[in-house]
């Protein structure tokens, strides 16, 4: 029974449908969303952890992976990142007593002189979506911001996303100056111009063209 | 020899060419460079582009918007930084670091507004053809010194939308059927229609449509959503104007990966295709499927080659478009996207060079 209502749980985020009286998908009309399936599995005793790890988790990642093979786009992940917020807001209590933990911290932002942020912010909820805490600085992110974010969670993961040329430059500064500071912090890097090649020579951890591929490598940690 | 209007019309028509024409925008930093080193700030006929740029000149919908008024109902309570200016939308434009150069960080006036009354209500901005009736005479003025024109209607319907609205909620709005996402849209969209009158009634050449479906990897948005919310109000626009001048040339601009798009923009009359961001998209491809049908402007990487090629990197791009695309012609040449400041002068040089070496007569 709860192995079913979680199944249908990751259906909705996958789908993006968010509660019953949302339209979309139009297939999934009138049907309970994630919002409702995830309160209901907390009233009929699923623990917290599971309704995450094989509930919401389990969306995210098919809809990243879907995403990755382009069958589907920014619109369907906007959605089922909304759907999977509606059932993580029940969870909330849950993190907050301790009783669910999350993988570990994840510090994200644009890297300074950069202002595009849509990618970072796909990047920031497929994260989250996959049971990390995500800590966004914004974007134009100078490294002395990053710097201190990693002073409040030290053994958080960094990941900067940077969308120009002119401001890759700025990435490989701020993966030099945070390393002098914290030279085991491992970096994650992304956005249209960055290559793994830019990745080995600015001497940064991981690259991926695409969130999944960062979720993958903070799983493995 | 042709005047450079003729030359740049037959090209982009594929009807021969005498040289291979080429556009250029410089952000402002580059401008300075520019003008540090010759002394004035005119690179259009530094570089003997064959055409101008020309727009409307537009007013503001709400004064009050204008001056950032803090009690509006817009903004949605947002802290906006002292240094916000608000743009004839009443969108803001911060200053961001020094690192940013030119570049601004946008505040939507209409995120987080849940009455979609207050979105059928919110002032658009405006232009008087009384006070615009001097784009004529600057039409006229400029095909007299020998050169075509193309006006900016860029941002057209989808863009404006986002940049009003914010991506996400539009992007949520159209998602979940909300009323908001069509009144967006269609106000936008019958602006954009008035505007592309009045420039095709001023005689110009081309008309410059854009709004970015595309990225790096993939299209923006399926196509289930451009055929139902985009392409039937790009078509619109597109009609108002050839309503005027059926002669008139349809600019499309998106950045990004946009192939799959590109028999609907076809259908819709649209005539050339830009940048086609050759790192996201491939132009020889590109070319053999609709090469017969569309023209292009751009297709050289702003990513890679030219902010870090070589100029015989360059050189060598330049000449393979060139010869893809034949006798015909059917290309203006330029970078993907405005110059940024680590675009180094010399490699523009290179560039215009290397059209003029292949400078033939194919007429
Ligand atoms: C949308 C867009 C904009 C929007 C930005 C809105 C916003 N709030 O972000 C607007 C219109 C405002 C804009 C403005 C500009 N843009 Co712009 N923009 C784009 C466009 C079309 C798509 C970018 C996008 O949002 N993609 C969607 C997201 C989902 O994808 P993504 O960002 O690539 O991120 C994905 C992956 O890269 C990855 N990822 C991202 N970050 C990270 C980080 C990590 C750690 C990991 C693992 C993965 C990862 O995950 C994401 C999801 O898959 C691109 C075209 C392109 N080829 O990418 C141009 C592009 C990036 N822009 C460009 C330019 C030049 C500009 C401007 C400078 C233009 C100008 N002079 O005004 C301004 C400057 C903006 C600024 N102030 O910083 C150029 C850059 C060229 C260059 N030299 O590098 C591009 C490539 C277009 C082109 N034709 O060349 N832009």
């Amino acid at each position: 029974m709860s192995k079913e209502l979680l199944h249908q749980i990751s259906v909705c985020v996958e789908r993006g449908k968010v509660n019953k009286s949302a339209p979309f998908p139009p297939d999934m009309k009138e049907q309970d969303g994630a919002d409702e399936l995830t309160s209901h599995a907390i009233d009929l005793g699923v623990s917290a952890d599971l309704i995450l790890s094989e509930g919401l988790v389990p969306g995210m990642e098919r809809i990243g992976v879907k995403f990755r093979e382009n069958r589907v786009f920014v619109p369907e992940v906007l959605m089922a990142a909304k759907a999977m917020t509606a059932g993580m807001n029940h969870l909330r209590p849950f993190f907050q007593s301790g009783e669910v933990k999350r993988k570990g911290i994840f510090i994200i932002g644009t890297v300074m002189g950069d202002l595009h942020d849509i990618g970072k912010n796909l990047l920031g909820m497929m994260v989250e979506g996959a049971g990390w805490e995500v800590i966004d600085l914004g974007v134009d992110v100078p490294s002395s911001k990053y710097i201190s974010a990693l002073e409040e969670y030290p053994n958080a993961f960094i990941g900067l996303s940077c969308l120009l040329t002119t401001t890759m430059l700025n990435m490989g500064k701020i993966v030099e100056d945070i390393q002098a500071v914290k030279p085991e912090t491992k970096i994650l890097i992304g956005g249209a111009p960055v290559t793994d090649d830019f990745k080995n020579k600015i001497g940064a951890d991981w690259y991926s063209a695409d969130p999944q591929g960062a979720v993958e490598y903070l799983n493995k940690q | 020899m042709l005047t450079p209007r003729e030359n740049f019309l037959r090209t982009l028509r594929r009807q021969g060419f005498e040289w291979t024409p080429i556009d250029y925008w410089l952000c402002d930093s580059k401008i300075h460079d520019f003008e540090n080193r010759y002394g004035h700030r005119d690179y259009k006929s530094f570089f003997e582009m064959d055409h101008r740029w020309v727009k409307i000149f537009e007013k503001t919908g709400s004064p009050e918007l204008k001056a950032g008024i803090v009690n509006s109902p817009y903004f949605d309570n947002e802290e906006l930084p002292d240094s916000t200016e608000f743009d004839v939308w009443g969108i803001g434009h911060s200053k961001g670091s020094e690192a940013a150069y030119h570049m601004t960080r946008m505040h939507h006036p209409l995120k987080g507004v849940t009455d979609a009354d207050l979105i059928a209500r919110y002032p658009l901005p405006s232009f008087d053809p009384k006070e615009n009736s001097f784009m004529i005479n600057e039409v006229k003025k400029i095909h007299n010194n020998g050169l075509a024109v193309i006006c900016d209607l860029q941002m057209t319907i989808w863009e404006i939308s986002w940049y009003l609205r914010s991506m996400e909620e539009l992007i949520i709005d159209i998602m979940m059927g909300d009323e908001k996402a069509r009144i967006i849209l269609d106000r936008t969209t019958e602006y954009a229609c008035q505007k592309a009158r009045f420039y095709a009634q001023s005689g110009v050449d081309v008309l410059s449509l854009g709004d970015d479906i595309g990225t790096q990897a993939g299209p923006m948005i399926g196509m289930d959503m451009w055929e139902e919310w985009l392409k039937p109000r790009h078509k619109k626009v597109i009609d108002a104007a050839r309503e005027v001048n059926p002669d008139i040339l349809v600019f499309y601009h998106s950045c990004g990966h946009y192939t799959p798009f590109i028999p609907g923009l076809l259908e819709i009359g649209v005539d050339i295709l830009n940048p086609i961001q050759p790192e996201c998209m491939n132009f020889n491809e590109v070319h053999d499927l609709y090469g017969d049908k569309a023209s292009f402007w751009g297709t050289l990487g702003s990513q890679q080659l030219i902010p870090f090629g070589t100029k015989e990197e360059i050189r060598e791009e330049v000449h393979n478009r060139i010869n893809t695309c034949g006798e015909k012609g059917g290309i203006v040449l330029g970078p993907s996207h405005l110059v940024e400041p680590e675009v180094p002068l010399d490699n523009l040089i290179a560039m215009k060079d290397a059209t003029r070496e292949l400078y033939k007569r194919t007429i």
